[in-house]
């Protein structure tokens, strides 16, 4: 496996608050990672810093071998990492087409046929059929989906997903979990989740944040057996038996 | 309807208005010539002005230092260095677009309200800097252009401003070229860039587009374009002065974008000969004009909310740019 990203001591500080606090973290090329940890963990934090959203304070970040700590968002999202938000942020007085159209006229790839990489990108999380409805006006979960679509339409190399199963139906999310599986057949995918049905359906390595470090890192497994983690999760269980 | 066909229809909406215009001046007297050609050149400036506003979401309170820019940069060159029609226009368009780029460059940095009172502020200056060289400008009295300047050759022919034929002419020229500049710029991969800031920047910027920089663009091609009417209006009517550099002619453009359609093609052309004979007519009547087009405008923002045509683009045709 060969190396996608790592990030070098990374600190983001917000006054003083220390959001991120030194996380030393490397993702391989082509697996599902995902990133899990209690609310205020600094993982929404963390990946803004990767995709740019946010700069980082200290430390620095290293996609396919080249630093970008640097780089503007707008250039990372060409270099090829997508990030899709956790708040759904689409456009939501275009049509459903155009929202893909928008992510998929990317610079980098031929202009001509923008217009189709929209449609497979629509096809793909089975949004075709509403292509010409107006995107404000889509249930919820499509509009999540969308928000998926407009990350595929990007054809990144990185797909960062912002709990993309939030609010979505038990249904919903088992072909949500699908659609990754296929996506990840062609791109790394890093996810923020707080379902841990789909983080350990989905996820090959696990990383856990907490107070803006990094607990723990490996298999799911790993991590369940985890003790750090689980007194991160749990609380100590000595404390609890004193009380 | 599919996209080619709309795309044809709308092609000929707008060359059939272009074609209307051309026709009217065998049947207009003497007087509304003259008063189409200043509504074709505000025209022109309302359109630059909506590239900026109506497509790109940015709402600029200082356009009138950009159509001053040209009036300056055209009128000023003429009558202090004697320079020829088509030279001195050139160099208002220019001047308007340097000055875009560079207010641009600044006034960017800031979004929404603090964008409004940025560009209101340097309009300002730019009336303040206008009076402040009254030796030059002849401030609010204003520069009256040499009748010797009026007329110029070009490719063979002699043309004289002074002719009102000419001037309609000239002004619908180029009123049909700054059209076809906007539809060429909005429709496409272009267009549907500058929509996308217009409706939520930050997602565009994560999409991989450096919105700075498209805005920048825009900035630049709408001050050019609002320059371009400048220049011509000071060199067809022959008259440049501050007034023209005042909030007035900054609110202007807006009115006309938002009674026309905000985002259309065609809105701010209709909503500056709507607006311009609507004070027209009315002063006729009263001397409260101002009070009639100020109804007019409450019952607009009332029942049109998103402007004539833009009305019309979300009741019968959205495929109208």
């Amino acid at each position: 496996m060969t190396t996608l990203l790592t990030t070098r001591q990374l600190v983001k500080r917000f006054g003083g608050l220390n959001a991120v606090a030194g996380v030393d973290f490397t993702l391989e090329k082509g697996e599902i990672h995902a990133l899990i940890g209690p609310n205020g963990a600094g993982k929404t934090t963390f990946v803004s810093l990767l995709c740019g959203r946010l700069e980082a304070t200290e430390g620095s970040i290293f996609f396919k071998g080249k630093e970008i700590t640097e780089m503007p968002a707008w250039k990372r999202v060409r270099a090829g990492i997508a990030y899709t938000f956790q708040i759904t942020s689409i456009y939501s007085n275009l049509t459903v087409f155009q929202n893909a159209a928008i992510a998929a006229q990317h610079a980098n790839k031929p202009a001509d046929d923008a217009e189709q990489r929209a449609k497979t990108a629509l096809e793909k999380v089975g949004l075709a059929a509403y292509a010409s409805h107006e995107a404000g006006s889509l249930a919820y979960g499509h509009q999540r989906v969308l928000e998926v679509a407009m990350g595929i339409a990007l054809e990144p190399e990185l797909l960062i997903l912002d709990e993309p199963t939030q609010g979505l139906s038990d249904l919903e999310i088992e072909q949500f979990c699908g659609l990754i599986r296929e996506i990840n057949q062609q791109t790394t995918v890093l996810l923020i989740e707080h379902n841990m049905q789909v983080v350990m359906s989905l996820a090959r390595q696990i990383s856990v944040m907490d107070q803006g470090l990094l607990l723990a890192q490996g298999t799911p497994d790993e991590i369940q057996a985890n003790a750090a983690v689980q007194s991160a999760y749990l609380g100590t269980i000595d404390e609890e038996n004193v009380a | 309807m599919d996209s080619k066909n709309s795309q044809i229809l709308s092609l000929g909406i707008h060359a059939a208005v272009v074609i209307s215009f051309y026709a009217l001046q065998y049947v207009l007297p003497e007087y509304h010539l003259l008063a189409l050609t200043r509504i074709m050149l505000l025209a022109i400036f309302a359109l630059g002005f909506n590239l900026l506003f109506g497509y790109t979401g940015l709402l600029s309170l200082g356009h009138a230092m950009f159509f001053a820019a040209g009036m300056y940069g055209a009128g000023l060159t003429v009558y202090h260095f004697g320079w020829s029609v088509p030279g001195a226009f050139l160099f208002g368009v220019v001047c308007g677009a340097i000055l875009g780029f560079v207010i641009g460059m600044i006034a960017l940095r800031t979004t929404g309200v603090a964008f409004m009172i940025v560009t209101l502020m340097f309009a300002k200056v730019s009336y303040l800097v206008i009076v402040y060289f009254t030796t030059y400008t002849r401030g609010d009295e204003g520069l009256v252009m040499p009748a010797e300047f009026r007329g110029f050759e070009l490719l063979g022919m002699s043309i004289s401003l002074t002719d009102s034929v000419t001037r309609y002419n000239l002004a619908l020229l180029l009123l049909t070229l700054t059209m076809l500049i906007v539809f060429l710029l909005v429709r496409g991969r272009f267009g549907r860039a500058l929509v996308a800031i217009r409706e939520n920047e930050s997602r565009t910027r994560m999409l991989g587009y450096n919105t700075f920089a498209i805005k920048l663009k825009v900035l630049t091609a709408s001050a050019a374009l609002s320059a371009m009417a400048g220049s011509a209006y000071a060199l067809m009517f022959a008259y440049i002065g501050s007034s023209f550099a005042t909030i007035q002619y900054s609110i202007d453009p807006l009115l006309y974008t938002l009674l026309g359609g905000a985002g259309t093609v065609l809105g701010p052309v209709f909503g500056t000969f709507s607006m311009f004979y609507l004070i027209d007519i009315a002063s006729e009547y009263t001397s409260a004009y101002l009070l009639v087009t100020g109804i007019v405008l409450v019952l607009l923002i009332l029942y049109f909310p998103k402007g004539v045509f833009g009305a019309i683009r979300q009741k019968y045709c959205r495929w109208l740019p």
